[in-house]
C-alpha cells in the first residue's frame, strides 16, 4: 500500500476529473430533475400506464430470449474455433467476429428487404442475435484460449468425463467473459433504435424517439427515459450480481500450457454447419443485400457530391469528438493509475456509467438542458459533440489507462528531478508513451460516432448529414437503393474497428 | 557544515508510519548511506528528500534553503536534486544521447559534447549514443541514468538501490564509477540499501533505519563494531550476541573473559563480538588439564559449510571448558556459533579448538 497518493501535484489533476465527472452525472442528473419537476402524480400517471407495461414485456422477452441464444452460439463457436480439430478455425474466428463491422441498423435494413414479412419479437432477436452474438464470441474464445489445461487434466485424472469437465471445470471460468458480454449486448439491445424501428418491435428507445420526434412531448418521453434508465441499472446490477467475486485467475506461477484439440473425427460436419449457417446469416445477407441494391441501382445511386458531403461531416465530428473524448478522460486515466483510492473509485464510476446509458437519454438530456438552460448551445455542433464524449467516454479511458499503466511512475518521478514541471513530465513522458493506446482508444472513439444514429439524428443541428442520419433518412423514404452507398461506406469504415477488436482480444489472450 | 538536515520529518500512510520524526544531517561532501530492511521507509525518506512526496510534518534544508517545512514546498523540479534509481528509469522512447541530454537545455551550444563527455566520465563507450535503452544491458543502463543525472550538476545525489539489479562484478564497477564520479565533482549523496556490505563499503556515514525510526548514525566502522542493539549488530553482519558480566575494563561470558569499554557500568549485561574476532587453533589430544590456563576456551567443531570464498564453521562450546563451567547455570553454557574461516584451511567435524578472542567486545547499551 506504501505508494499511495500523498504527491503534490494532484489536487489539479483531481479538478478536472470531478469537472468530467459532473458532465458525465448530467444525463442521471436530468432523469432525476425531470422526475422531480414533473411532479409525483403526473409521474405515475406517465410511468404506470398500458404503453409502459407493453414495453417492458418487449424488453424483458428481447433481453431473455436474445442473450441466452446468443450466449450459446456464442460458446458452440468460441469451442469450435479454440478447441477443436475445425478445418480453417482461424478463418472461421475472423468471420465471427465480422458482424460487428456491419452496423446494427444495417443489419435490419438487409434482413427487412431480403425478408420483408419478418418483423416483432422474432424478427428483433433473430436480427439482434447476428448483429450482437461477436460481443460474446470475443470475450469467450480469448478466456477459452486462455485456461490452463492442467485444470482440465487435473479434473480428467480425478474421475471426470469430458461432459463433467466442461460442465464443472471449462464453464464455471468462462463465467467472467459470458457476464461481460451478456452485459455488453444486453445494454446495446436497451439503447439500439435504428434496428428496432425499420423491423416494427417498440421498445422504450424506439417509443422515446417517436414520442419525441412526432409530438414533442417532452415529460411523456423524459418520463419513458427515466423507466429505461432504471432498465440500464437493473441490467448492471444483474451482472454483477451474477459475475460474482470469486477468484478465476490461474493459481501458481509459470506459463500455461496449450491445451489440445478435441478431434471431431465424424461430427465434423454437423459440427460444421454452425459457423457455416451463421455467417451466412450473419454476413452472408447483409453482403448479398447491399450487392442486389448497388446493382438494382447502378450508377445512379453514388450521389458522389452528396455522399462525398456526408463522409466529410462524419469524418470531422469522428475525429473531433475522438480527440475531445481523449482529452477528456486523461485526468481520469492517469489518476486510475497513479493515485488509486476512494475518491479516485468514486469518480472513475461516473466516468463509467454514463457510456451504458442509451444514446437517447443523453441526447434527452441535452436537447432539454440546451432548450432550458443554454439555449445558444442548443442544435449546435458543441452538443452532439459532448454527448458523443459521454457516449464513448469508457472507450477512450480503457485504452488509455492501459498504456498510462506500462508507463512506470519512476520515469515522471526521474523527469522531474531533471528539472520539468509535473506537467511537462506527465505530457512529455508518461502521455507520450501512453500515445499507442491512446490512438486506439481514438479510434474506437471514432469509429464509434461513424455509426451513432440516435443521438445524431435528435442533437444534430440543420444541415449537419451524416452517413448513418443520410442512411436513415434515405430507408425511411423506402429508397433502399439510395441508401445502400452509405450502408457499404459505413461497413468499410467498421471493419478497422472490429480488426482493433479481434486483435486486441488475440493479445490479451498472449498470442 | 551541515549541507543537507532533516529536522522532525514524518510521514504517515493510512495506520502505518512510515518516517518517525527523522533528524538527520549531511555534511558537505559527504556520502551517506541509509540501510534498513525492506519497509523501514528508506525509500520513503529518499522520495521525501527528492521531492516526490511531501512529509507530513517537519523540515527539510539544503544548503540553507527551505525545501519543505509544513504548508511551503518546493517541487522536485526546482530542488537541483539528481536521482539514480533502481533501474535507472530511462526514458524508453528516446536514445541514450537523449536521455543523458534530457536535463540539459536545448539552446546550450556544446550539448552534444557535453554529452558524450559524460558518458566518457561513467565510462560508456560513446557509440552507444544512439542506441535505446532496450538495447543496453543493466550495468550501461545504470550508466546511463548516473550521467543523465549529474549532467545538471545537481548539488545532491541521491541513489535509491543502484546496484540491486546488477550482478556482483557489475557491483564493483558500478560502485567504483559512482565513487570516482562523486569524488571528481565533490557532490553530497545520498545512497540507499537494504544490503549492509553496500553500505559499509560506499559510504563516509551509516544511517540505520527501522520500522521508521532512526536507529544509529555513524562512521562505518563505529556501526559495524558498536551497534546499539542486538538487532542493529545483527542486520550489519554476523553476531554473536552473549550474556556476560561486566567488569572494569574486561567482561566475563562463555568465551572467557574479553577486554571491553565498559564505561563505569559493573553486574550482568550483554555483549557482541564478530565472528571475524573469533581465532581457532586445533588441540590435538583432547582437553588439556584443568588449571593449566584458566582464561583458555575451548570448543568443537559442530558443521563445516562450503561456501567457496567464504566458508562457515559452526561451534558448540564445551561444557568442560573451565570457564563456561562456571557459567552452566545461565544459557551462556550451550552456546553455539558460527565464524568465517578459509576455503583451504577447514576443520574436520568434531576436531576441538581453542577460541581466542581479538580485539574488544562490545557491549549493548542496557534495554530500557
Amino acid at each position: 500500500m506504501a505508494r499511495r497518493h500523498g504527491g503534490p501535484a494532484y489536487a489539479p489533476v483531481f479538478g478536472a476529473a470531478v469537472v468530467v465527472s459532473l458532465l458525465a452525472l448530467l444525463p442521471l442528473g436530468f432523469v432525476v430533475a425531470m422526475a422531480l419537476e414533473t411532479g409525483w402524480e403526473t409521474a405515475m400517471a406517465l410511468v404506470f400506464r398500458p404503453r409502459v407495461g407493453e414495453l417492458l414485456i418487449n424488453t424483458v422477452l428481447l433481453l431473455g430470449c436474445t442473450i441466452p441464444a446468443a450466449a450459446i452460439l456464442a460458446i458452440a463457436l468460441a469451442w469450435l474455433t479454440e478447441r477443436t480439430d475445425l478445418p480453417g478455425a482461424r478463418i472461421w474466428a475472423w468471420l465471427a467476429v465480422a458482424p460487428l463491422a456491419v452496423p446494427a441498423f444495417i443489419h435490419s435494413y438487409a434482413w427487412v428487404t431480403m425478408a420483408p414479412g419478418l418483423h416483432g419479437l422474432a424478427g428483433g432477436v433473430l436480427v439482434s442475435l447476428l448483429a450482437y452474438f461477436p460481443f460474446l464470441y470475443l470475450p469467450v474464445a480469448s478466456q477459452l484460449r486462455r485456461l490452463d489445461p492442467a485444470l482440465e487434466n487435473a479434473a480428467a485424472s480425478l474421475g471426470y468425463g469430458p461432459w463433467r469437465i466442461a460442465t464443472r471445470v471449462v464453464l464455471p471460468q468462462l463465467r467472467i467473459a459470458i457476464c461481460g458480454g451478456s452485459l455488453l449486448i444486453g445494454l446495446h439491445l436497451l439503447a439500439e433504435y435504428g434496428l428496432f424501428a425499420m423491423i416494427r418491435f417498440d421498445t422504450f428507445t424506439t417509443a422515446i424517439v417517436d414520442q419525441f420526434q412526432s409530438t414533442y412531448n417532452g415529460t411523456a418521453a423524459n418520463m419513458l427515459g427515466g423507466v429505461l434508465v432504471v432498465c440500464c441499472f437493473v441490467v448492471l446490477g444483474l451482472e454483477a450480481a451474477i459475475r460474482g467475486s470469486e477468484r478465476y485467475a490461474r493459481v501458481g506461477s509459470g506459463a500455461a500450457g496449450l491445451p489440445k484439440k478435441f478431434r471431431l473425427q465424424r461430427s465434423l460436419l454437423p459440427c460444421l454447419l454452425i459457423p457455416v449457417l451463421t455467417v451466412v446469416l450473419a454476413l452472408g445477407v447483409p453482403f448479398v443485400t447491399l450487392v442486389r441494391w448497388l446493382v438494382a441501382g447502378g450508377a445512379d445511386v453514388w450521389r458522389v457530391a452528396a455522399i462525398g458531403t456526408a463522409f466529410g461531416h462524419t469524418l470531422a465530428l469522428a475525429l473531433a469528438g475522438a480527440l475531445l473524448t481523449t482529452l477528456v478522460a486523461m485526468p481520469m486515466a492517469w489518476l486510475s493509475v497513479r493515485a488509486p483510492g476512494r475518491l479516485q473509485r468514486a469518480l472513475e464510476v461516473c466516468h463509467y456509467y454514463v457510456g451504458s446509458l442509451p444514446g437517447v437519454v443523453v441526447a434527452l438530456a441535452l436537447v432539454t438542458i440546451t432548450v432550458t438552460v443554454a439555449r445558444p448551445l442548443y442544435q449546435t455542433v458543441a452538443t452532439v459533440l459532448l454527448a458523443y464524449v459521454l457516449l464513448f467516454l469508457p472507450r477512450a479511458l480503457v485504452g488509455l489507462r492501459a498504456s498510462i499503466a506500462q508507463a512506470p511512475v519512476e520515469l515522471e518521478r526521474a523527469a522531474m528531478a531533471l528539472g520539468r514541471s509535473p506537467l511537462q513530465a506527465v505530457w512529455q513522458i508518461t502521455m507520450r508513451l501512453a500515445a499507442p493506446g491512446a490512438a486506439a482508444g481514438m479510434a474506437l472513439v471514432g469509429l464509434g460516432i461513424t455509426t451513432e444514429l440516435t443521438a445524431t439524428l435528435l442533437l444534430a443541428p440543420n444541415g449537419t448529414h451524416t452517413l448513418a442520419t443520410e442512411f436513415w433518412s434515405f430507408t425511411s423514404e423506402i429508397d433502399y437503393a439510395a441508401a445502400a452507398p452509405y450502408a457499404v461506406t459505413m461497413v468499410l469504415l467498421s471493419l478497422p474497428m472490429t480488426l482493433l477488436l479481434y486483435l486486441h482480444s488475440q493479445r490479451m489472450a498472449g498470442r | 557544515m551541515t549541507f543537507l538536515c532533516l529536522e522532525g520529518v514524518g510521514k504517515v500512510y493510512g495506520t502505518t508510519v512510515a518516517l518517525d520524526r527523522i533528524d538527520l544531517e549531511v555534511p558537505a561532501g559527504n556520502r551517506m548511506a541509509i540501510v534498513g530492511p525492506s519497509g523501514s521507509g528508506k525509500s520513503t525518506l529518499l522520495r521525501v528528500v527528492a521531492g516526490f512526496e511531501m512529509p507530513d510534518s517537519g523540515r527539510v534544508t539544503l544548503d540553507g534553503q527551505v525545501l519543505a517545512d509544513g504548508a511551503s514546498f518546493v517541487p522536485a523540479h526546482r530542488r537541483e536534486i539528481g536521482i539514480v534509481s533502481q533501474d535507472g528509469a530511462l526514458f524508453p522512447h528516446l536514445s541514450v544521447a537523449d536521455n543523458i541530454g534530457f536535463g540539459i537545455d536545448r539552446d546550450v551550444p556544446d550539448r552534444t559534447e557535453r554529452v558524450l563527455r559524460l558518458m566518457d566520465n561513467v565510462e560508456l563507450d560513446r557509440r552507444l549514443s544512439g542506441r535505446r535503452p532496450h538495447e543496453l544491458s543493466g550495468g550501461q543502463q545504470q550508466r546511463v541514468a548516473l550521467a543523465r543525472a549529474i549532467a545538471r550538476n545537481p548539488k545532491l545525489m541521491l541513489f535509491d538501490e543502484p546496484f540491486s539489479s546488477l550482478d556482483a562484478g557489475l557491483r564493483d564497477s558500478m560502485r567504483k564509477v559512482i565513487a570516482d564520479v562523486l569524488q571528481a565533482a565533490g557532490m553530497t549523496s545520498v545512497l540507499v540499501t537494504h544490503d549492509q556490505v553496500e553500505a559499509l563499503s560506499f559510504a563516509d556515514r551509516i544511517a540505520i533505519l527501522q520500522d521508521g525510526r532512526l536507529v544509529q548514525v555513524g562512521t562505518p566502522r563505529d556501526v559495524y563494531f558498536h551497534p546499539k542493539d542486538p538487532r542493529t549488530a545483527r542486520f550489519l553482519g554476523e553476531a554473536i550476541v552473549l550474556p556476560a558480566m561486566l567488569g572494569d575494563g574486561w567482561v566475563e561470558c562463555g568465551l572467557g573473559r574479553i577486554s571491553a569499554d565498559t564505561v563505569g557500568r559493573r553486574g550482568p549485561g550483554e555483549i557482541m563480538l564478530r565472528p571475524d574476532q573469533l581465532c581457532l587453533e586445533p588441540v590435538a589430544g583432547g582437553l588439556p588439564a584443568s588449571g593449566s590456563n584458566p582464561t583458555a576456551c575451548f570448543g568443537r567443531i559442530t558443521a563445516v559449510e562450503f561456501g567457496g570464498a567464504v566458508c562457515t564453521i559452526g561451534i558448540s562450546l564445551m561444557k568442560g571448558s573451565p570457564l563456561a563451567a562456571s557459567y552452566s547455570d545461565g544459557p551462556a553454557a550451550n552456546v553455539d556459533f558460527k565464524v568465517r574461516g578459509l576455503s583451504i584451511d577447514l576443520p574436520p567435524i568434531g576436531e576441538m579448538v581453542r577460541i581466542s578472542v581479538l580485539g574488544q567486545a562490545h557491549v549493548f547499551d542496557r534495554t530500557t
